[in-house]
């Protein structure tokens, strides 16, 4: 699969350079809302991976977010386990779950529409669960107390520490998704998504194929669930489990174009900082103004750009290739 | 845990009444989706618009809160046939995920258009019905609820009527089971679909009067609702709806009859794993249905 | 060769992170610079002042009574000439919408912090948002004053910039539990069962902890503790199940929602013989009245502020004129910290956030017309938390919120259903 960028490194090199620089230049509100575009984007390219790639689309993806967040903060709050080697033993967790979920809805066969609601009953599921679970704190959640610069334990001073994990965790989830796709299990998840039933004739085993997919993506979710405690320093069930952070998870992955390396940081990068900022601007004074600034984007996208904002940048070039081809052609004749 | 015969019976009139009003706010989701495919993640914010007309009348208007249907189904189903034009004719024929997240953007559109609109005051109205309680033995029947109980049977099976015995009805069910063989037989597919929408949206307008009496609306009240629906409708078998209603039952109950024996509000976690099981084991609902 | 180039170009950029990251914030102008940054705002025009509340939400009609009360107050003192040492300078409001969500609390006080750069920040109402903003808030050295979050902790993690004037979670348990213990004397009552019935967020499991401890405390037996979600379509079950207990009185936490839907079963099951306590929850909505009409008589709850108390009614009368209800006990907490912040800036007489952060350590406001909390003066301890934040327990009686306890306080005496 061909990615837009993948004719101009140039550019790409150029993206990053910025964006490893911009924490010497920009105002710590500024470096937040990089942490917040970042952790979006990572968390939209990890479900990418089990719901554009493979086409299983996961409404409830926050079980794994969950999961992680609470692993990792759990052993650091009760047992002063740093969260570096917490996030993998969530991610190991989650990645347990992500095989059972898998095999559960995969093995007897549950496509689309079902497949997303049962994510969604779990997920919300876990949040009643948790939150009669007192011993994670039920209700009120867990609290990761600041006690000063301690990058070892995933804690630094300002926010320009975050970012550069958060940067870090986007760059390796972009990486693993483009590497994942040019490989021969790449081309399974797709050609599962595609047309299952042929995929299936010709030999791929389907069921292996999206069980790995999300095992995957559990994981990755994971880690980016214990980014997320250390970054907000307050977990509870409904802000970590739960449909509302799911929807979240796959918003952007949808409108920057489904099933595309890029896509979902695209989506990202777009709608973060307009939400963000339609907040700071029409929130305090036109109650309930962004979010329906949100939910209209993304119904418009949703009727004129399906393919999200990728698949509109395809479309164009594609246009524009043929464009020129046919201006070559009459010039030729 | 503490248990009495006379809890028991309180969660088992409890959870019947309110499965009736389940199964209702379910019928119009099961129609819609049996007919078009299509997930309406709105369909609770859809409701919500319901309540609030109902709730104006009433308090407003001093209307009868049952008089008020005649309002509110109607408004819904003009609602509901102009969204349909609008946003969602457009995607029929794109894949599922999209369908799904434009409806998610509807209903966060919705839901902040009633907050701008009414603010995030929770509203009750004080009916004459709201007090009106029956007791049988110990057990205390709400009479309000009773009537929505009543009331749902009664519009859930006038739409089962419509969808067997009637033309129209007919053609929407042929429409839903295979709409090449239906164009091909000369029915109007889209009409149909259109149709399908808007009378599914009424049937929440139905649902919302009966409500009023003993329930509040505000701008979240739809997301618990909407969930709900999917719920029974999976339940219940996709397009049947003497299985939207048996479905609505035992949703009622399971919530009812949980809250009662479990501890705090785990009963909620029990009508997620049937809701589950239903879907890994049965998808087809327990009284089978249409094929997904 | 592309492809071993990305590697390499990968691990440089990998490694450059780590070091940067390890190096804390970039450049040193960046890190001392966000602790005590002035404001842009010269004095003598206009001082920022943040205010954090969910204004859509859940609780967003809650978020409004905050909004409302700080509003009313912030007008009141710069239409009295505003901050008189800083040459009259207006205060000027900076709201934010926290969603009732706690990540997007954290965001709001660093655009507040960062973007609007306020002087001192108010809020958040829910527990679950002002526990991280307020962390936030000392991690970038902004004053926070806590006008109404009850959750314990908030001021018990040594924090320099949170000061919270309202009660703390457990004081309204133990209120509620006092009261129950002095039933006996006011109405003859012997109350030796209690229930809980509570909802299910950090709202109700703080107090309901609080109130567990302090019942055993005073040896009155807990028979059940009924948890629910306040989004249930029906409780009927729930209040069933706390009959079937036989309590001799139930304690209960709720929103506005539920508190009807209680109200409304405990009616029709025949429990209006058994008192049912709230705790400034939902039960102190004037909606609460207004929808329930004669169902609500008989309740009690708690607040933190009652138009009977000596000299309240100005400040009621006021706020109804402005916003047509009666003022709650959210509007009321947050009206004073309109007066806190103002008293504090006036000795202050600098916009420096250190600055303020002392003033505000040494407020000591004496009862009168900035200070409308039933006591006789208030100031905030070493923690940051203020002692003297008064509880009643007061009961619908005609309709109206009467105060009937503590005894100094009472306008009524307890009256009980038949």
């Amino acid at each position: 699969m061909k990615t837009p960028l993948k004719n101009s490194s140039t550019l790409l090199a150029l993206l990053l350079l910025m964006a490893f620089v911009l924490p010497l230049f920009a105002g710590e509100y500024l470096i937040h809302i990089g942490v917040l575009v970042l952790f979006y984007a990572y968390m939209a390219v990890a479900w990418n991976i089990l719901g554009g790639y493979a086409g299983q689309h996961s409404l409830g993806h926050a079980l794994f977010m969950g999961i992680g967040a609470y692993t990792s903060t759990y052993l650091f709050t009760r047992l002063g386990l740093t969260p570096w080697i917490g996030m993998w033993l969530g991610g190991a967790l989650a990645g347990l779950t992500g095989w059972f979920v898998g095999y559960l809805c995969f093995r007897y066969g549950l496509k689309g529409p079902y497949f997303a609601l049962v994510t969604i009953a779990m997920a919300e599921a876990a949040v009643y669960l948790v939150n009669n679970i007192t011993a994670v704190g039920g209700a009120q959640g867990l609290e990761v107390a600041w006690t000063g610069s301690a990058p070892l334990l995933m804690q630094f001073d300002g926010k320009s520490g975050y970012y550069y994990v958060i940067l870090v965790m986007s760059i390796l989830a972009v990486w693993l998704s483009s590497w994942l796709i040019k490989r021969r299990f790449g081309y399974q998840l797709v050609s599962v998504r595609e047309n299952e039933d042929a995929a299936e004739a010709l030999g791929v085993d389907t069921l292996r194929v999206k069980i790995q997919a999300s095992i995957i993506s559990a994981i990755m979710t994971a880690l980016g669930g214990t980014f997320f405690a250390q970054y907000f320093t307050y977990i509870n069930p409904r802000n970590v489990f739960g449909e509302g952070p799911s929807i979240q998870i796959l918003l952007f992955a949808i409108i920057g174009g489904l099933g595309t390396v890029w896509g979902p940081v695209v989506g990202a990068l777009v709608l973060v900082p307009v939400a963000e900022l339609s907040r700071g601007w029409l929130g305090g004074s036109f109650a309930g103004a962004h979010i329906l600034l949100y939910g209209t984007v993304l119904v418009l996208v949703m009727l004129f750009m399906p393919n999200g904002i990728v698949g509109l940048y395809e479309k164009l070039r594609g246009k524009m290739k043929s464009y020129r081809s046919s201006n070559q052609g009459s010039e030729a004749s | 845990m503490v248990f009495s015969f006379e809890l028991f019976g309180q969660a088992l009139v409890t959870g019947i009444l309110i499965g009736g009003i389940f199964a209702l706010i379910s019928v119009g989701l099961s129609l819609i989706w049996g007919v078009m495919r299509i997930i309406n993640f709105a369909h609770g914010e859809f409701l919500m618009i319901a309540m609030y007309i109902a709730y104006f009348l009433v308090v407003k208007g001093g209307w009868d809160p049952y008089l008020t249907i005649f309002v509110t189904a109607p408004a819904l189903f003009l609602i509901g046939v102009l969204i349909f034009q609008s946003t969602i004719r457009p995607i029929l024929k794109d894949p599922s995920m999209n369908q799904i997240m434009l409806t998610v953007g509807l209903s966060l559109i919705l839901q902040n258009l009633a907050l701008v609109f009414f603010k995030a005051d929770v509203l009750t109205a004080n009916t004459a019905y709201t007090r009106l309680n029956f007791f049988l033995g110990p057990v205390v029947v709400r009479g309000s609820q009773l009537i929505a109980f009543v009331g749902s049977g009664l519009a859930a099976f006038l739409l089962y009527w419509f969808l067997q015995k009637t033309e129209t009805g007919r053609a929407i069910r042929a429409a839903s089971i295979n709409r090449d063989a239906a164009t091909l037989v000369g029915i109007n597919v889209r009409n149909t679909y259109l149709l399908a929408f808007g009378i599914g949206s009424a049937s929440l307008g139905v649902a919302a009067s009966l409500m009023i009496p003993f329930y509040y609306t505000s701008p979240t009240v739809g997301l618990f609702f909407g969930l709900i629906a999917y719920v029974v409708v999976v339940l219940g078998g996709l397009g049947n709806f003497p299985g939207a209603l048996v479905a609505g039952l035992i949703i009622g109950l399971t919530e009812s009859i949980g809250a009662s024996l479990l501890p705090g509000s785990l009963a909620r976690v029990l009508t997620f794993g049937i809701f589950i099981i239903v879907l890994l084991l049965r998808p087809q609902g327990i009284f089978g249905g249409k094929q997904k | 060769m592309k492809h071993n180039l990305k590697f390499v170009l990968l691990g440089l950029l990998i490694a450059m992170s780590v070091v940067l990251s390890a190096c804390g914030p970039a450049p040193a102008t960046e890190a001392p610079s966000a602790a005590t940054e002035a404001p842009a705002a010269p004095a003598g025009e206009t001082i920022k002042i943040g205010a954090l509340y969910p204004l859509t939400g859940d609780l967003a009609k809650l978020g409004e009574e905050n909004k409302n009360g700080l509003q009313l107050a912030i007008d009141e003192i710069n239409a009295a000439g505003g901050i008189a040492s800083m040459g009259g300078a207006q205060i000027e409001l900076v709201w934010a919408d926290s969603q009732g969500k706690p990540e997007v609390g954290i965001s709001e006080v660093t655009r507040l912090a960062e973007q609007e750069k306020v002087v001192n920040i108010i809020g958040a109402y829910q527990s679950g948002v002002t526990t991280p903003a307020t962390q936030e808030a000392e991690r970038l050295g902004v004053p926070f004053i806590v006008s109404m979050a009850v959750s314990d902790k908030i001021t018990e993690r040594g924090f320099k910039y949170t000061f919270r004037i309202c009660p703390k979670a457990s004081w309204y348990a133990k209120d509620q539990v006092s009261f129950v213990k002095d039933l006996k004397d006011l109405a003859g009552l012997d109350i030796k069962k209690v229930a809980l019935l509570h909802e299910d967020t950090d709202f109700g499991e703080s107090t309901a902890a609080g109130q567990k401890q302090y019942l055993k405390e005073a040896g009155i037996e807990m028979v059940l503790e009924v948890k629910y979600s306040a989004s249930a379509a029906d409780l009927t079950t729930e209040v069933a199940k706390v009959k079937a207990a036989n309590p001799d009185a139930v304690l209960t936490v709720t929103y506005l929602n539920d508190s009807v839907l209680i109200a409304r079963s405990r009616e029709a099951l025949g429990m209006t013989n058994i008192p049912f306590i709230d705790a400034a929850g939902g039960t102190v909505d004037p909606e609460f009245i207004k929808q329930l009409g004669a169902t609500a008589e008989g309740w009690f709850t708690e607040i933190e502020f009652t138009k009977y108390a000596a000299g309240a009614d100005v400040l009621n009368n006021a706020y109804n004129a402005k916003f047509g209800d009666d003022i709650t006990g959210n509007g009321a907490y947050a009206y004073q910290a309109g007066y806190v912040i103002a008293d504090a800036l006036e000795r202050a007489a600098s916009t420096d956030r250190d600055a303020v952060r002392g003033a505000i350590a040494e407020t000591d406001m004496a009862a009168g017309p900035k200070m409308v909390l039933p006591t006789d003066h208030i100031f905030f301890g070493e923690d940051g938390q203020n002692p003297n934040a008064p509880l009643f327990i007061v009961q619908v009686q005609n309709g109206e919120l009467i105060p009937v306890w503590p005894a100094a306080y009472a306008a009524k005496p307890v009256q009980l259903s038949p």
